[in-house]
């Protein structure tokens, strides 16, 4: 009963130690997967910030009076005055 | 005991000498075990070792199979941990970006390892000098100087991509979080900057602040309106030249729930290149004169003697004064006005339309040394003000508040106030007498503070006599059509750092649209000259047309239709006659 119980101990050890070895492998390789779609994420997200940096640079309002000005004869355009702005109680929230 | 049998002489090991039993009688030895039952012993000893390690395994086991949350530990090779944003981006009202934060590379280094013992380092400091900017001999000393050499902290692609074609194969490229602000100088004094380490001891501004209070936001909207910042550091800077000022700042501020749309200081500067510069050299482009500065504002502050002496029911606006008057307290000379009243006698309104000194002295005197401590400090004008910035000034009080000082602070000298705090508790005066609390977040339409002032219809009189002295005073040309410009102008004489007066401090405060005011503009201007279309060096000249300009461009922005109802100006005019 004793030699059983112990030669079944021994090979239940044994098959739990390769179990384990075998899924920390597993995790090591999920986790440089993980590393490298971090990494792409990472890019992409830099890829993204770069163009919002770009689109707020263009957009400025400094860039905007630029091209404005350059092109204010052209285009006839005016500043905007107070004439042109209509407003009641009930949208000016909706506006702001 | 009864199976052991009894021997002369018995060789055991050390491990059951103490099993030996010695009959005495017989001198024979025995055991006092069986060896058999000795083993089975040992081996259930074993046993119990296997089975309670294998219940601590299994235990363990299902608790790991059960709640595995709180064990997984961070992934070895992730990089989710050093990849947080270490601060958020920012944004102004609108959604328009002011600050984005990226990851990027922009530290290149060269790694000496050695593997690597050919490194030619003549040849690496010529190849790589012309992408550095930087002398090869300069470059040379750097790179012989140790095993790990930072050669950039700050390089764009572009220079990324020449070094790497370079063929120097040492260089490392490291990431490294970056602010960038793509508005470059555009509302600097309220970003502020952020050094390429995020520690605060170098940072200023808003950073600062989102650094020490550990905001960890992914985003976060300003008050700041973009367009209103742009025309009022556009007016700004303009002045400066127009005027040959030293320096000027200004304040768009909402009256109504204390959002701060604008805030700005020149000279100024840009938080991407800051950090380039030492500390000393650009102190005074990063002093914010906004809210770090106190100025001796000068006629600006008679709104406040007008508005406690009305709001104590001490006096009345029709009330007549005697500005011919000679008030010698404790001076040489009588005090003077800047321009002498032409008439005698004027009401309190005009007092505050011509900007009589002689008259709010009287007016000072009747309400009291007493009742205008209090007053002003219920403004906030005495106190430190909070806002979002952790660089607050502190208002300058005169050293004894005596009559003398009292008269003087009564038109604005002896008593520096912090700018932001004056733009706020004008507002306080214009929009019906609540007290507001400046922000740089953006508040609900409806928010409302119970805190008063003066009373509303001593707010009322005060928009009347505030909208004489743009219509006809000196603050003529800050007026804008169809919006009621409300407002003071103030030229103060400023203050030596060696005693006496030096320079001039013009400024103007108004508030649009008159009626019902909902922002109040702020603009100074420090030690403007008098030249060809300005004349003269006083705030009629100067800060009262920027102050119209800024007006003009930013009141359409705000949606704010002309008005054409002058109703309560109305009514205050007939009662007048």
């Amino acid at each position: 009963m004793l030699r059983i119980i112990s030669f079944f101990s021994i090979v239940i050890f044994l098959i739990i130690n390769i179990y384990h070895y075998n899924v920390s492998y597993e995790v090591i390789k999920l986790e440089k997967k993980i590393y490298k779609i971090e990494n792409e994420i990472l890019d992409e997200q830099n890829r993204e910030t770069q163009l919002i940096t770009e689109w707020a640079i263009i957009t400025s309002p400094k860039n905007l009076e630029k091209l404005a000005d350059r092109y204010s004869k052209s285009l006839n355009l005016k500043p905007v005055t107070g004439n042109q702005i209509l407003i009641n109680s009930h949208n000016k929230d909706e506006v702001n | 005991m009864s199976k052991s049998k009894a021997y002369n002489k018995i060789i055991v090991g050390d491990d059951i000498q103490h099993l030996l039993v010695n009959d005495q009688k017989t001198n024979k030895y025995s055991l006092s075990k069986d060896p058999i039952t000795i083993g089975k012993e040992r081996l259930k000893i074993a046993l119990y070792f296997f089975v309670f390690f294998f219940a601590v395994f299994s235990i363990r086991n299902t608790f790991l199979s059960v709640f595995p949350g709180d064990v997984i530990s961070e992934p070895k090779f992730s990089l989710a941990l050093s990849t947080k944003k270490p601060l958020p981006d920012i944004y102004d009202r609108t959604g328009k970006n002011l600050l984005v934060t990226t990851f990027k590379t922009t530290r290149a280094a060269v790694v000496k390892r050695s593997s690597f013992n050919n490194f030619d380092v003549h040849k690496a400091a010529n190849k790589l000098s012309p992408y550095l900017k930087e002398e090869p001999k300069e470059l040379l000393e750097r790179l012989s100087s140790g095993k790990y050499v930072e050669i950039a902290n700050d390089i764009s692609e572009k220079q990324q991509y020449d070094i790497l074609n370079s063929g120097v194969a040492e260089v490392e490229f490291h990431k490294v979080w970056r602010r960038v602000y793509p508005s470059k100088s555009l509302a600097s004094h309220i970003l502020g900057h952020s050094n390429r380490d995020f520690d605060q001891k170098s940072s200023s501004g808003f950073e600062r602040w989102l650094y020490k209070n550990e905001i960890k936001n992914n985003k976060i909207n300003l008050s700041i309106n973009l367009n209103v910042q742009n025309h009022l550091e556009n007016i700004l800077e303009n002045a400066i030249t127009k005027y040959e000022a030293e320096a000027s700042f200004g304040i768009v501020l909402n009256a109504k729930n204390g959002e701060i749309l604008a805030l700005a200081s020149f000279p100024n500067f840009d938080p991407n290149t800051v950090n380039n510069h030492s500390q000393s050299k650009t102190a005074n482009q990063r002093f914010n004169r906004v809210i770090q500065g106190s100025y001796e504002l000068g006629s600006v502050m008679k709104i406040f003697t007008l508005a406690m002496a009305l709001e104590e029911e001490r006096i009345n606006l029709s009330d007549e004064f005697d500005v011919w008057k000679c008030i010698n307290k404790s001076r040489k000379k009588c005090l003077s006005d800047y321009r002498k009243s032409k008439v005698q006698y004027l009401n309190a309104a005009q007092c505050l339309i011509n900007s009589s000194n002689i008259c709010m002295a009287q007016i000072a005197h009747i309400v009291g040394l007493e009742t205008q401590k209090r007053f002003l400090s219920e403004t906030g004008l005495l106190d430190e003000q909070f806002i979002e910035l952790y660089e607050m000034g502190k208002p300058s009080l005169p050293e004894k508040w005596n009559e003398l000082s009292m008269e003087q602070i009564s038109f604005g000298q002896g008593l520096g106030v912090v700018p932001l705090s004056f733009a706020s508790a004008v507002a306080a005066v214009v929009n019906g007498g609540y007290l507001i609390e400046p922000t740089l977040y953006p508040r609900d339409k409806s928010y409302k503070t119970n805190a008063k002032l003066i009373t509303s219809d001593v707010s009322e009189s005060m928009r009347y006599v505030m909208r004489e002295v743009v219509k006809n005073g000196s603050g003529k040309k800050a007026d804008v059509d169809g919006y009621n410009v409300i407002g003071k102008t103030g030229t103060a004489d400023k203050p030596c750092i060696t005693g006496g007066y030096c320079g001039r401090m013009t400024s103007f405060v108004g508030a649009f649209p008159g009626n019902d005011p909902e922002y109040v503009v702020l603009v100074s201007l420090d030690n403007p000259k008098g030249k060809k279309d300005a004349r003269g060096s006083s705030a009629y000249w100067n800060a009262a047309p920027a102050a119209g300009e800024i007006i003009k461009l930013i009141a359409p922005q705000l949606n704010i239709p002309i008005q054409n109802n002058f109703s309560i100006f109305q009514e205050h005019a007939r009662a007048d006659n």
